[in-house]
């Protein structure tokens, strides 16, 4: 009898511990992921389960927001155009696979490959080779000096995927081999994906056996769900639910300064915008005080283009923004020779049309007459890359979180046609741009960034309007969840309660 | 009736190759480039070329529409240019799912027959006074309002039902707990126009000679009303219905979307707000295709309410 008595306290001991450890944490998202390869996808949802899978040569510290060494536990630069990687021993993809320099060489080529069409092949264009030294050491030769490369390869679509896997599989989308903390256990698309404990990982074990993404697309259930403790997190908040979470003990909301720049843009194919006048007219009746106010508390005052949150970023670069001054606007618009009734183009997504709204108030009153054209998000990102807008909002999220890769895609003249929307064309700004992603001096870079930057905001390139946030909100049985300024959030060394 | 059916089949081909004639056209002439989105904002122009070689789209229009259509009579709906997903699988994934829900919300319409019954027998009653004016305001609720209310009231205040999602399988508690709120949201509208349809249809009805003939003979009430009555108002109700029951198990998308039901409908949205063609043109087919049958067996089904009404 006593020795019946025991074994049942020993069942029942493993069974509340069993339970005890048992923890899944449900995170509901907006949409369900494009697919599990990094190579392949650019959309939020598969970056998060990407992040839990698959992982970087380096990483961002969550904490000071620096780039630490993490697949790659050292490097060096033995001149300008010449990486070392020395890779961290004794580490195996999710199917076995060892991860080495063969692994590093595989997924950069694959993305670099024109034939695989990756959405991110320009983070690693600079590279001109890659040249495996042996097992644990991978030696990257770029083209020129690439300021921004390590912050390149910090980028999500940087991280390093199973060679085995995608010979095996033909690509990642639906079989997932990382060397992450996680691993896909099931996805039954447009519902839910499930990823456990990766047993092989190397670093420290995750405290949370299962993960979830539950695809939940309205706003209203997310909070619900939440509310309801049947989900752990939510990053998508609506402004106006932020207070209702805010009051609820059992709800921590989570908002940091975030890398992600809202402005208002001009195509500067139309004569109009490529008077200064014009630009600065615009930029003066803008009152970005009253923008950021209504949004809070998802938008941090900013009228500089490059944000505190980004590398590049100099403390009293404000002041060569343009002043709010609705006065001097009417002035400047009313004696502009070719001044006309302008056309405010705005994306039909998220907080724009509301911002829209309200810039449309403040221009008019200034004396710009102002109209406004709502473009569905799919049909605006073709006609603003076409250059069919006038005035234009947009945004840019940052992944890497440097200067250059700000300035470089949406500023500078060799990305006219793509990502520089405005086509704004300054050979002074392109020389800084091009020079701040061309050295890996460091310093020597936020100078240049600072004084890009300066130039810029002298001449109006586009009008800053607010600065976007990183923001969670999660049960408070969590704790521990890593949320970088990107709004990249992680919940490898999370626990729950 | 079987040589109708058929040539009702028959009939459908040449509908259905119209209908993806005109999705096709009408997708590739709006604007907006599936490339572009899966690049995003950051994408360079030649990392949008490399994408749309990739997934084919630099090949010409008549091309595209040629490949779609050839796997189409070989059973394939090709695969989505997003998610690299075979389409029939997506669909096969979704289908059961919006089925069920529009079958449980056609439950809670059905009960509009009885609610009109009901009112008509009692014209300018006050009970038809209230059953009226409530069915009004299920007309005139939207849906989405409708949905969030029942979460906050039923499954945040309350908790008696779940919030969102269905719970697998359907014939357990959980299961058919999981399907009461989305089923009345969606379901109340059509249950509002059911009974309002219903009553002014019988009223008219019972008004008929044949009515008053049918209470001469001394029948009882229960049989004049149902038997009688009933059965001669129902052609525009089954209409209504059928129409009705083709829109639901083509999606709907609002109650898919607030109680995050995985359905056709929300699939045929994000597809086309992603511009994943093969994906739209999938989801087009198979709505288009149940339509046709829905509308079918609603003609056919006069023949059992109106036995004057044959088919040949």
């Amino acid at each position: 009898m006593t020795r019946f008595a025991r074994l049942l306290a020993v069942l029942l001991v493993a069974l509340i511990g069993a339970s005890a450890g048992a923890a899944t944490f449900t995170y509901a998202a907006q949409a369900d992921a494009v697919g599990l390869s990094p190579i392949l996808t650019n959309d939020s949802v598969s970056a998060v389960a990407e992040r839990h899978i698959y992982e970087n040569l380096v990483k961002r510290d969550p904490t000071t927001n620096q780039l630490v060494p993490w697949l790659a536990t050292s490097w060096e630069t033995p001149d300008a155009t010449t990486w070392i990687f020395h890779l961290r021993q004794g580490v195996k993809f999710s199917d076995g696979t060892p991860f080495n320099a063969e692994a590093v060489k595989f997924t950069f080529e694959r993305i670099m490959d024109p034939k695989v069409g990756a959405p991110r092949a320009s983070l690693l264009t600079p590279i001109q080779s890659i040249d495996v030294v042996d097992d644990a050491t991978v030696k990257i030769t770029t083209k020129a000096p690439y300021g921004a490369f390590l912050a390149a390869l910090a980028h999500p679509n940087a991280e390093i995927v199973s060679p085995t896997a995608v010979k095996k599989y033909g690509d990642l989308m639906k079989n997932p081999v990382g060397t992450g903390p996680y691993m896909l256990k099931d996805w039954v698309s447009g519902d839910h994906i499930t990823m456990v404990r990766n047993p092989g990982y190397w670093g420290q074990e995750p405290s949370i056996d299962t993960f979830v993404i539950r695809v939940v697309p309205d706003a209203n259930t997310q909070v619900a769900l939440l509310e309801r403790g049947d989900v752990q997190l939510i990053d998508t908040v609506p402004p106006e639910l932020v207070s209702r979470l805010q009051q609820n003990k059992d709800i921590q909301v989570v908002i940091k300064p975030g890398t992600p720049v809202f402005y208002l843009g001009f195509n500067y194919k139309k004569p109009l915008w490529q008077n200064k006048t014009a630009r600065e007219a615009v930029a003066s009746a803008v009152n970005i005080d009253v923008i950021s106010r209504l949004l809070q508390p998802v938008a941090n005052k900013d009228c500089s283009i490059i944000g505190p949150q980004v590398f590049g970023y100099v403390e009293g670069v404000e002041s060569n923004c343009t002043p709010y001054d609705p006065a001097n606007a009417k002035k400047l618009w009313s004696g502009l020779s070719g001044a006309r009734p302008v056309t405010l183009w705005v994306p039909q997504i998220g907080d724009y049309p509301r911002v829209g709204q309200m810039i449309q108030g403040q221009l008019s009153q200034a004396g710009i007459p102002t109209t406004i054209k709502t473009v569905e998000w799919g049909a605006y990102l073709s006609a603003t890359q076409k250059y069919e807008q006038d005035l234009y909002l947009l945004g840019w999220t940052n992944q890497t979180a440097d200067g250059s890769e700000l300035l470089y895609p949406n500023l500078d003249s060799a990305n006219i046609g793509a990502a520089n929307r405005s086509a704004y064309d300054n050979p002074a700004a392109d020389k800084l741009i091009e020079a701040s992603r061309a050295t890996t001096d460091q310093q020597q870079r936020l100078d240049l960034l600072n004084q890009a930057n300066t130039l810029l905001l002298e001449d109006v390139a586009w009008v800053t309007l607010y600065d976007g946030v990183a923001m969670i909100a999660h049960r408070t049985n969590v704790s521990g969840i890593d949320l970088l300024p990107t709004g990249d959030w992680s919940i490898a060394n999370a626990t729950m309660q | 009736m079987l040589i109708y059916s058929l040539r009702r089949l028959l009939e459908a081909i040449p509908v259905l190759l119209g209908v993806t004639v005109l999705t096709f056209l009408i997708l590739h002439l709006a604007p907006g480039d599936p490339a572009q989105l899966i690049g995003g904002p950051t994408a360079t122009a030649q990392e949008i070329a490399n994408i749309r070689q990739r997934l084919h789209l630099d090949q010409p229009l008549y091309a595209q529409y040629g490949t779609f259509l050839w796997d189409l009579v070989h059973g394939d709906l090709g695969q989505s240019v997003q998610r690299r997903e075979s389409v029939l699988s997506m669909l096969a994934v979704r289908l059961p799912n919006t089925a069920v829900l529009a079958v449980t919300s056609m439950l809670v319409t059905l009960i509009g027959i009885p609610l009109g019954v009901m009112a008509a027998t009692r014209p300018n009653s006050l009970l038809d006074l209230a059953l009226m004016n409530v069915s009004l305001l299920g007309v005139s609720i939207p849906n989405f309002w409708l949905g969030i209310l029942l979460i906050i009231w039923f499954s945040v205040g309350l908790g008696w039902f779940p919030v969102a999602g269905y719970h697998h399988p359907f014939l357990s508690l959980e299961g058919l707990k999981s399907l009461v709120l989305p089923a009345i949201t969606l379901g109340t509208g059509g249950l509002a126009l059911v009974a309002r349809l219903t009553r002014s249809g019988m009223l008219e009805v019972l008004g008929q000679d044949y009515i008053r003939t049918a209470r001469a003979k001394g029948l009882p009430e229960r049989g004049v009303l149902f038997r009688h009555a009933l059965r001669n108002t129902m052609i525009p109700v089954i209409t209504v219905l059928g129409l009705n029951f083709g829109a639901l198990l083509g999606g709907a998308v609002v109650t898919e979307s607030v109680f995050a039901i995985n359905g056709v409908g929300r699939l045929a949205v994000d597809s086309i707000l992603a511009r994943d063609y093969a994906v739209v043109q999938g989801s087009v087919v198979l709505i288009a295709t149940t339509f046709v049958l829905v509308n079918l067996l609603v003609d056919l089904s006069y023949a059992l309410l109106n036995p004057t009404i044959r088919y040949a």
